[in-house]
């Protein structure tokens, strides 16, 4: 993004009032902001607007007296929220799985990115790339048909190969203890491919001319990665990473749901579930907007640490 | 700069604009202005007025309802051959709007929170949770139903009536159903001949030998033990529920105990059902992935011949039959349904819960013209509305020929006919479902009605409004232990008494109170 070629007047330098100058500086510049406002209108329609919905979190909400009418309630549905018993098992499934998230799922692109940087053939780059991000375009249901394929006691490949070697077959999918562990790495074969795209053009986007200077000074290939590669995709990765800590409660509800049965609930039931059971299926529009209020708050607050840490250890930062 | 000016004036006459237009459209309502036509809301009004004079030659009002996940006509609906046939034999139009089957409800509500009201749509008794009812927008229908129904007064039996019926007021028309109890057992009958066996199991431990001969018999023939003796659908779903229902439980249900209305899972008998499912579990009887099958995995382990026993609603008495037959041709499977064996220690009615009604149309109090509703409605339960509901319209669906009827199931599909069953009012009519099933499907499906009639439990809280059940959420709790008496093994009584402590003390107790008092308030 280069930046836009803005005619420089100086508001206020003159005699005339600040106003006037804004305007004139608005009116010479009026193409940029004319592009302006598409843009600005979908963040007003779409995420703004939609933010002043929240109250119902604060009403027991009728669809059919709508939020002007309904009754206020003040804090009733956070204090039932926090009075479920088991929340704090919620939270430390939430909490662990983004975390596993964010050590796991979140270096595997960059890897795969690096990783298909260093190839010299282009076309079998392509191949790689293509191959691995098309389960992108797959939803959770077949991926979890995949999964299921692999890991069914009764047809799965992967119970069958344990028992041919002599073991006796495990029930993963109903086993607690595996999980975790079936989230993650189904989360990464799916988006791994599709998220290093990004990655590759933060690699892309680095000159050329860098590399071939540390050529001529002697640097090795893995000196090269070092001190260019990486340092180049930087801030690409912080910002992501931020990012994903902004989003610390939400783990994608759709594929924990998909997965979870009452046998697993003890490791995976997260925010996102809890939510869907009481507040969908129940009907409870107030709590769930509750739990969703919560979940941003907290996400903002991450948001906000993160990114002075960022700042204040890489420089680079959100804003 | 002289651009710059022709852009501020553009702006100032774009807002002079937008003001003129919004105080016009103010002095217009408000009708202060002195305007020389000081009355352009009241014109249209009247208009109408005089309109609906002249539509009492022809009827009409709005519909919702879902369109059963199937192809529904497109483009002007008036136009349809099959909406213009019902529009002329019945003399009323219905304007029918579909909704997407899978979440019907939700959007239903989505509908209703944007004030978009139609004159009558499709529930399931009264109890989907939509929230009209409980908001007062629905119309009850004594004396319309009076006045322009006699057909609707004479086939509707009277406990359809009841179950739709709240304080005397008749709040929707009720589809009776000919197969109360909703579940039934299934079994392949041929695999239970095979196996040298010639009784359906009467009882829960007769139940549990024919598991184990399955399971030890090859009775599939394919000399591996891969036989499933019992499978069911993940979450607990109503595909197990005639095993509660041996003990007279249906988990959701509610049910007495002790002088108050319970869900059916807190009553002890369910303790024998989860029993006799860890049983099930520990002896390889019980299908190992019972919390992960989806449908489409079910119907997969029925139709490659891995499946023994299974639970299903009777309505489904052929498709399994036709599910195995078609998967596997060379085999000579006989699918049946067979009556729900009694718990062991028990003599209580047994069975699935009872559905009386199965779909119903609620009427808006919005609705322009009820009568056309209720008119419409008296034709679908005539003679000439309960043939075309069932059969569709001559030459599309079927022809006639000297009093029979020659109906071609195929037709349905490619004439996109098939949402045509959320009109299918009545229980039962011999002639259409003569027509309809022939041979080995008209036994099989006879067959299913009559084992439904012969058992079933009751409600107590069937037609409760689940919005006013507050802590709806509560339902589901019990999954988890259950789940974990079954596959784990825990001990029954310690883990169910412990749960059932915890859920009254979480809320559960607010829950039984409720039900308790409507059951008092509606049903005694």
């Amino acid at each position: 993004m280069s930046a836009p070629n803005i005619v420089q007047t100086k508001p206020g330098d003159s005699s005339k009032t600040d106003f006037a100058g804004l305007l004139r500086f608005i009116v010479r510049n009026r193409a940029l902001y004319i592009m302006l406002i598409p843009g600005m209108l979908y963040f007003l329609v779409f995420k703004y607007f939609p933010l002043a919905g929240s109250v119902i979190a604060f009403q027991d909400y009728n669809i059919f007296k709508g939020f002007l009418d309904s009754e206020w309630v003040g804090f009733k549905w956070f204090e039932q929220f926090f009075s479920y018993p088991n929340l704090l098992r919620l939270l430390k499934n939430t909490v662990i799985i983004s975390f596993y998230q964010i050590i796991f799922t979140f270096p595997a692109p960059i890897l795969l990115a690096i990783l298909l940087n260093e190839l010299r053939m282009q076309s079998f780059k392509r191949v790689v790339q293509t191959i691995v991000y098309l389960p992108h375009f797959l939803s959770w249901t077949i991926v979890f048909g995949f999964v299921y394929t692999l890991l069914s006691v009764q047809t799965g490949f992967v119970n069958h190969a344990i028992e041919a070697l002599g073991g006796s077959s495990v029930n993963f999918l109903q086993k607690a203890e595996y999980f975790r562990t079936i989230i993650i790495s189904s989360g990464i074969w799916k988006e791994m491919g599709w998220s290093a795209i990004v990655f590759l053009a933060a690699i892309s986007g680095i000159s050329p001319s860098l590399y071939e200077a540390a050529k001529m000074d002697g640097a090795s290939r893995f000196k090269q990665f070092l001190h260019i590669t990486l340092p180049g995709m930087t801030p690409a990765i912080m910002i992501l990473l931020l990012l994903k800590i902004g989003h610390i409660l939400d783990l994608g509800f759709e594929q924990i749901y998909l997965f979870l049965n009452p046998m697993t609930l003890s490791t995976g039931d997260i925010l996102d579930t809890y939510a869907y059971r009481i507040g969908i299926l129940g009907g409870k529009y107030s709590l769930t907007t509750a739990i969703g209020l919560f979940k941003s708050v907290v996400g903002l607050l991450m948001l906000v640490i993160a990114n002075r840490a960022s700042k204040a250890t890489t420089g680079e930062g959100l804003y | 700069m002289k651009t710059n000016r022709k852009w501020v004036s553009m702006l100032v006459i774009a807002a002079m604009l937008t003001v003129v237009g919004c105080s016009s459209g103010n002095n217009g309502n408000s009708g202060t202005n002195g305007d020389p036509a000081p009355s352009p809301a009241n014109a249209p009004s009247a208009d109408n007025g005089g309109s609906t004079e002249e539509q009492s030659k022809d009827l009409s009002f709005t519909m919702y309802v879902p369109d059963q996940a199937k192809a529904v006509p497109s483009g002007n609906l008036l136009e349809d051959p099959t909406i213009a046939y019902m529009a002329k034999a019945s003399g009323i139009t219905p304007n029918i709007t579909f909704l997407a089957n899978a979440n019907y409800v939700d959007q239903l509500k989505l509908k209703f929170a944007a004030s978009e009201f139609p004159d009558v749509y499709m529930g399931f008794g009264l109890t989907q949770g939509d929230g009209a009812l409980d908001n007062d927008l629905i119309l009850p229908l004594n004396e319309l139903i009076e006045q322009y129904g006699p057909n609707l007064k004479q086939v509707i039996p009277q406990y359809a009536w009841d179950a739709v019926t709240i304080n005397g007021q008749i709040m929707a028309i009720p589809e009776p159903s000919n197969t109360p109890s909703s579940r039934l057992f299934f079994m392949r009958k041929d695999w239970m001949e095979q196996l040298g066996i010639t009784e359906y199991p009467k009882t829960s431990d007769e139940f549990l030998d024919l598991l184990r001969a399955i399971r030890d018999g090859d009775p599939n023939q394919n000399g591996e033990k891969d036989e499933i003796p019992f499978t069911m659908r993940e979450k607990f779903s109503w595909t197990g529920d005639n095993i509660w229902g041996m003990w007279g439980i249906s988990p959701y249900e509610g049910i007495e105990l002790d002088g108050e209305v319970v869900p059916g899972f807190l009553h002890p008998n369910m303790k024998q059902g989860l029993a006799f499912m860890q049983t099930m579990y520990k002896e390889g009887l019980l299908d190992s992935e019972f919390l992960l099958n989806s449908a489409a995995i079910t119907n997969q382990k029925i139709a490659s011949g891995k499946a023994g026993t299974w639970g299903a609603g009777p309505s489904s008495a052929f498709f399994f039959q036709k599910l195995v037959s078609d998967a596997s041709p060379g085999v000579n499977a006989d699918v049946a349904v067979f009556p729900t064996p009694r718990g062991t220690g028990y003599d209580g009615p047994i069975g699935a819960v009872n559905f009386k009604v199965n779909k119903s149309y609620l009427v808006m109090k919005s609705a322009k013209d009820p009568v056309a509703v209720v008119k419409f409605f008296d034709w679908l339960f005539s003679e000439e509305g309960q043939i075309f509901s069932e059969l569709g319209v001559e030459g599309i669906n079927y022809a006639e020929e000297g009093g029979n009827y020659f109906y071609r199931q195929t037709s349905e599909a490619e004439a996109k006919t098939e949402w045509r069953t959320v009109l299918k009012m009545h229980a039962h009519n011999e002639k259409a479902f003569a027509a309809k099933y022939s041979g080995p499907e008209y036994e099989k499906m006879l067959n299913a009605i009559e084992i439904s009639n012969q058992e079933g439990l009751e409600s107590l809280t069937m037609g409760m409004p689940a919005v006013g059940q507050n802590l709806f959420n509560l339902y589901y709790e019990f999954h988890e232990p259950a789940a974990r008496i079954i596959v784990e093994g825990a001990d029954v009584d310690q883990v169910w008494d412990e749960f059932v402590k915890d859920w009254r003390a979480q809320g559960g107790q607010e829950l039984i109170d409720e039900m308790t008092k409507w059951v008092k308030e509606n049903k005694q």
